[in-house]
């Protein structure tokens, strides 16, 4: 776990796997992990929003693209139940099964919030906490 | 001076920024060259101006959809192995995408060694495809399936199985294969193989359920001289073995645990490390798998990976029961008559239209196998000529008869099911139970064979059995 002290007392996301982000950032080199890093944070900030915007109408197509984006970006960044949660938010979307979605979406925010809590917090060389 | 252009290898059609940089990385860091599109129509301009040798294109991108702009690259350039990505919701379109001549496609979030396996791969096969334009659907009767011996049936399900084989055959997509005991399963992953660019390389089969669990290490990764009581040589192990080629790995969901895990590690890093040796080797293999029972459900009760069925449930194909493509009955028969009439030296005419009647209506527990060895005894045991009833197996008949299966008495719906089938013998009480389960899932044998954790065609085999008692 990173320890920033000014970072926000947040839980970890849930199922997570930091080797394979370090892995990440490790292929990516010093360079351009911070790039990474925060383009992870951007990308998944706009999955969110996308999903919020998407269930107010409902707009079937955007939904099932912001949930496909997530679950590889869950994936890619080693966050395991976000991954799980997308992949279950993909099929709704497929099924348009909007009160299902809905009741999955609070769920869905907090473990994305925890996870862009995690890369934010991360860093980007292995001078870092983990 | 005239530059000249270098083209290079790999071209990404991904939007999403993060992982446009995740792939690159790791296809920078495998020693290969990459043009990133963030978009569709990037994408074409990039690959009209580059003419790379390998695309990965994501399916859902943001201006377009990937299907259509496959088929627009593969007839501008139609030797490009174009690798569809997508995410779990989109398998069905993934095969979709094989079906319009994608290489190989790869599910999100991509793992690492599969990824540059995928992309090495494609840029060692030099092939061509057929050309698709915009607009047109692939028929798949365009590219007949090569018949393994064995493998036929013109019925609407088979149509379809030979339909999904010619499109998924020449990836290198893993294969799983599902079906009753004796539905052709095996013969099935030959017409794979044999339909696939690995045609001339080797297919290597291995019955999971009928090796020793404490053998099935060895026999699937090998094993080195001495590395157990009983290994007096050097093996190589069916995955080394077909190497090049295909391993299909039947009743997959008979495998222990603990080979599972080796075979999730072999499957994400295309290696082999015999028992006993110390380094690991790589190999280059198609995967077709298969399993009488339901690989979903073996997962639910912890029998089976969760992980592993992920990897490998990427394109299922249901072979379907005999009784469910019973058109196909008499067209099956008809050609295995031939076939071993030829082989024992007879001559039959063919099979009379009471013979056709019959076998026409019966459920076919044992399936295609069942009626194989039907046709099997008539050849053997007859001399030839028309194919009459009085030829056909003593019992066989009786199957075609509608009549009482069940002669026990009923139990009461109410009594506790302990304090009927007390006083019974074993034989009887299971009869009971499987009775019991029948009637209250309406008679389904099916879905009673899924409650009694058992396969279908077992309950079927006891059914006859007990009506082979009754008369």
């Amino acid at each position: 776990m990173p320890d920033d002290p000014s970072a926000t007392r947040t839980r970890p996301p849930g199922g997570f796997d930091p080797a394979r982000l370090r892995r990440l950032l490790d292929l990516t080199g010093p360079e351009i992990a911070p790039t990474l890093l925060a383009q992870f944070v951007a990308d998944l900030t706009a999955c969110r929003d996308a999903v919020g915007a998407a269930l107010a109408t409902p707009d079937w197509a955007l939904l099932r693209r912001a949930s496909h984006d997530l679950i590889a970006l869950a994936g890619s960044c080693g966050a395991g139940a976000l991954h799980d949660m997308a992949s279950a938010a993909n099929d709704l979307a497929h099924a348009q099964n909007l009160p299902a979605l809905v009741a999955l979406r609070a769920a869905l925010d907090e473990e994305l919030a925890a996870t862009i809590a995690m890369l934010s917090a991360t860093p980007a060389t292995r001078g870092g906490a983990w | 001076m005239v530059k000249s252009v270098t083209r290079p290898p790999v071209l990404l059609v991904e939007d999403t920024l993060s992982l446009q940089m995740v792939y690159r990385s790791i296809l920078t860091a495998a020693g290969h060259r990459v043009s990133v599109a963030g978009s569709a129509a990037d994408g074409l301009a990039q690959f009209r101006s580059l003419r790379p040798r390998v695309v990965l294109l994501d399916l859902v991108l943001p201006d377009r959809d990937g299907l259509p702009l496959m088929q627009e690259l593969l007839a501008i350039q139609p030797d490009t192995a174009i690798i569809a990505i997508t995410a779990n919701g989109s398998v069905n379109r993934a095969v979709e995408a094989m079906r319009c001549g994608a290489h190989d496609f790869l599910v999100k979030p991509v793992d690492e060694t599969r990824l540059t396996d995928a992309v090495r791969n494609a840029l060692a096969e030099n092939r061509s495809r057929p050309v698709l334009l915009p607009n047109r659907t692939p028929d798949p009767a365009a590219e007949p399936v090569v018949e393994a011996s064995g493998f036929i049936g013109s019925s609407e399900p088979m149509r379809r199985i030979h339909g999904t084989i010619a499109s998924v055959a020449r990836s290198m997509a893993t294969v799983f294969i599902t079906g009753e005991s004796g539905t052709g399963k095996e013969l099935c992953a030959l017409a794979v193989h044999a339909n696939s660019a690995r045609a001339n390389g080797p297919f290597i089969a291995l019955n999971c359920g009928a090796i020793p669990q404490d053998l099935l290490e060895s026999e699937v990764f090998g094993h080195m001289k001495g590395s157990f009581t009983g290994a007096i040589s050097d093996k190589p192990g069916a995955a080394a073995a077909a190497d090049g080629g295909t391993l299909f790995l039947d009743e997959i969901c008979e495998m222990a645990p603990a080979l599972q895990t080796k075979l999730l590690r072999f499957l994400q890093t295309s290696t082999v490390q015999p028992v006993g040796a110390t380094r690991p080797k790589k190999v280059n293999v198609r995967i077709v798998c298969a399993t009488n029972r339901d690989p979903l459900d073996a997962v639910r009760r912890g029998h089976f990976r969760e992980d592993l069925y992920y990897r490998l449930y990427v394109v299922p194909i249901h072979m379907p029961p005999l009784r469910d493509r019973s058109a196909d009955v008499i067209e099956i028969a008809e050609a295995a008559l031939l076939r071993f009439a030829e082989e024992e030296g007879r001559i039959f005419h063919g099979l009379s239209p009471e013979v056709r009647a019959l076998l026409a209506q019966m459920t076919w527990p044992g399936n295609v196998r069942q009626l194989l060895n039907v046709i099997r005894n008539v050849v053997v045991l007859n001399p030839g000529g028309w194919v009459t009833p009085d030829m056909l197996p003593p019992g066989l008949i009786t199957d075609a008869q509608p009549g009482p299966v069940f002669t026990l008495p009923p139990i009461a719906p109410e009594a506790p099911l302990a304090e009927t089938l007390v006083g019974l013998t074993l034989a009887e009480a299971e009869r009971r139970l499987i009775e019991a389960t029948l009637a209250r899932h309406g008679g389904s044998i099916p879905k009673a064979a899924r409650v009694l954790d058992v396969s279908p065609s077992t309950l079927y085999r006891k059914i006859d059995g007990w009506k082979a008692l009754a008369s």
